[in-house]
């Protein structure tokens, strides 16, 4: 599965259960996040469900506000789903990773680990 | 039992509710988090770059400046930019790019590349200084949003230390061709020059004797006059090329131009038409010069001939302005940049004018705006070898129409003028009986030199090979009371032959002769005790009266 832009790669990878985000995502609003959304949406309906999926941002540059609002939806939708851990893989070149992450851990207080190198 | 079913759906939509209500906040909390912390990295990002961009336009030494694309107003711009301009920060702040250039359709132009290619660059722009002095650039422009605004970033290269550079570049390799192309020429005219005069003397020689053996009211010595006359003029010639080539030595004493330039005008004055008015102006106190009266007789009449023939029709004014002058000559055409004071002779006229196009071949020889048979085009080669050979240059102010001016540029001579004025007294011709040995490697020469020679009394031995002429000499001892020898001759120069016949007779008087006197130095001649020189082509009476002169002094 992939959803690719001029500036964005998403690509999630089922043999280890990994989405890959890498680039700019400065999409508008959540119109313009529809496409990734509908990707969360379809590794989150997989059957039987991964218990442990990995969500790497190492390479992503930057996110805008309603990318961070689509990561939310889909962190909140893994959660109610039960039984699955998140390990979101951070790089600490890209600062806003450090601060915005730790805030969306928040949403899932059990099985969100973040991972920074 | 509804009412309480209702109650515990009501309490689990309610914590569902709060749940979401929850979430919702978290997710504006990442959210606000999340802009806060990019708003502060991008405002940390215009700081820094504002920062840089301040410290670059202050550091660059390049002027640039940023105006509106769309009305040209000029927004901002660093130091270099408003001072090439010569304005004030303010002041080129009101400035509108438009405002900047001298011809606005440049500007049109400008503004079509732009927007055809986005960006501009190396577009060459005569820009307007505020005192409305011209500024030659080129021209690099940038679309960029300056203040959220849409403008162009140009940067200004300055092309006038570069033009001033070619241009002077370009002075120095014209100095230099002009340079090559006169001592080229020199070199040519030099070597025809001595083959003229080996050619004339043999002329001269048989015109002479002819005029001598006829009786004086035979009918032929019309025609002989007639044809000496005209190899006077053929010998006056070649005399002005060997001029220009600098090859004929003249004797440099320190002469008084002003009285040189006084006793010239006077005579010009009575030359010239009465439609045509001749000034002169000599600043009172003038140094001394190092030159020859003569030749600056001949500068003065051969530019007032040409002013001359420039207002043949219309009339005029030949100024003659003597003045000195304190001057660096390095970037001024055929330029001699030592010593920087100068008197400077200057002829200017009214007349014609000089075309642009042929003022780098005026001082060329033969070049000639004359119809044939008007002119030789030697006059201002002359002029021009002349003023070389005293250590001085000559420039040319002209415009078509307005005239002509020849500033001839005098170095300042070291020494005082003590106004000796060296001129040859001719005397009345004695011949003899005495033995010469004369020596020529040219036989048509030799034969004519012998006869004039002989009509004067004398015995003449002849050589045509130097080396014989010495060993004859040798073998002989005292038997040649004099000897005559031309210098240019293969085998052996005449000077050498000369110094070896003094070795074995210190006293004999010798007279050198050559048709090209380029390396001949009086002092020289006299340091190897050759006492008499002639140069080619000489008459009988020159001649005779040399020989006669020799074997007095001998004798005595």
């Amino acid at each position: 599965m992939q959803v690719q832009g001029d500036k964005y790669t998403i690509v999630y990878h089922s043999e280890t259960a990994t989405v890959r985000c890498d680039g700019m995502l400065d999409l508008r609003g959540k119109d313009g996040y529809t496409e990734i959304s509908e990707l969360f949406t379809k590794v989150l309906d997989q059957i039987p469900l991964p218990k442990k999926i990995i969500l790497d941002i190492r390479d992503l540059e930057f996110l805008n506000s309603s990318g961070i609002t689509t990561l939310g939806g889909f962190i909140i939708r893994l959660r109610n789903k039960g039984g699955i851990q998140l390990l979101i893989q951070c790089a600490n070149k890209h600062s806003w990773q450090l601060r915005s992450m730790k805030g969306l851990q928040k949403l899932m207080s059990e099985g969100l680990e973040l991972n920074f190198e | 039992m509804e009412h309480t079913q209702s109650k515990e759906e009501l309490i689990k939509e309610n914590s569902a509710l709060k749940n979401e209500l929850n979430d919702l906040k978290l997710i504006i909390e990442a959210v606000t988090g999340h802009s806060d912390g990019i708003e502060s990295e991008l405002l940390e990002k215009i700081h820094a770059g504002e920062k840089l961009f301040q410290v670059m336009s202050k550091t660059i030494p390049v002027p640039f400046f940023i105006s509106l694309k769309d009305s040209g107003k000029i927004l901002f711009s660093n130091k270099h930019a408003y001072q090439i301009f010569g304005y004030s920060a303010e002041v080129f702040l009101t400035k509108e790019m438009l405002d900047l250039y001298s011809d606005p359709k440049e500007f049109q132009t400008f503004i079509t590349v732009l927007s055809q290619y986005g960006q501009v660059d190396n577009f060459e722009a005569t820009l307007k200084k505020s005192d409305n002095s011209l500024l030659i650039v080129y021209l690099f422009s940038q679309p960029i949003v300056f203040k959220e605004q849409a403008c162009l970033l140009t940067v200004i290269y300055d092309l006038t230390e570069r033009i001033k550079a070619e241009e002077e570049k370009s002075a120095l390799e014209n100095q230099l061709r002009q340079t090559q192309k006169m001592e080229a020429i020199g070199t040519m005219a030099g070597g025809i020059s001595h083959d003229l005069n080996n050619i004339l003397a043999i002329i001269f020689g048989n015109i002479e004797l002819s005029m001598m053996i006829l009786p004086e009211d035979n009918e032929v010595q019309k025609l002989l006059t007639c044809a000496l006359s005209a190899a006077k003029r053929a010998k006056e010639m070649v005399k002005q090329i060997l001029d220009f080539c600098r090859q004929k030595e003249h004797e440099r004493i320190p002469v008084k131009i002003k009285q040189v330039v006084s006793e010239a005008v006077g005579m010009i004055k009575e030359l010239m038409p009465s439609t045509i008015q001749i000034k002169l102006e000599i600043e009172p106190q003038l140094s001394t010069i190092q030159g020859d009266p003569t030749q600056i007789h001949q500068i003065l009449m051969n530019l007032c001939s040409n002013s001359a023939y420039a207002m043949r029709d219309t009339g005029g004014v030949i100024e003659i302005i003597l003045k000195e002058v304190h001057k660096n000559l390095a970037t001024t055409r055929i330029a001699n940049p030592k010593p920087v004071s100068y008197v400077v002779l200057t002829v200017k006229d009214t007349g014609c004018g000089i075309e642009k196009t042929i003022m780098d071949r005026i001082f060329d020889p033969f070049f000639t705006t004359k119809p044939v048979g008007k002119g030789t085009g030697l006059g201002l080669s002359v002029v021009y070898g002349i003023i070389k050979s005293f250590g001085g240059t000559i420039t040319v102010e002209s415009e078509l129409g307005k005239g002509a001016a020849f500033h001839c540029y005098f170095p300042l001579s070291s020494k005082t003028s003590d106004s000796a004025d060296p001129t040859d007294i001719q005397k009345k011709v004695n011949g003899g009986k005495e033995k010469i040995l004369l020596v020529d490697d040219e036989e048509d020469v030799l034969l004519i030199f012998k006869s004039m020679i002989e009509s004067l009394g004398y015995e003449v031995i002849t050589h045509s090979n130097s080396l014989q002429a010495l060993q004859m000499v040798q073998k002989s001892k005292n038997d040649v009371d004099l000897v005559v020898t031309d210098n240019m001759m293969p085998n052996m120069m005449g000077t050498t032959l000369a110094e070896k016949i003094l070795a074995i007779r210190p006293n004999m008087p010798i007279i050198l002769c050559t048709g090209l006197d380029i390396q001949i130095n009086k002092d020289h001649l006299s340091s190897i005790g050759i006492k008499g020189f002639i140069n080619k082509p000489y008459s009988l009476q020159q001649l005779a009266f040399l020989i006669r002169k020799l074997l007095d002094e001998r004798n005595r």
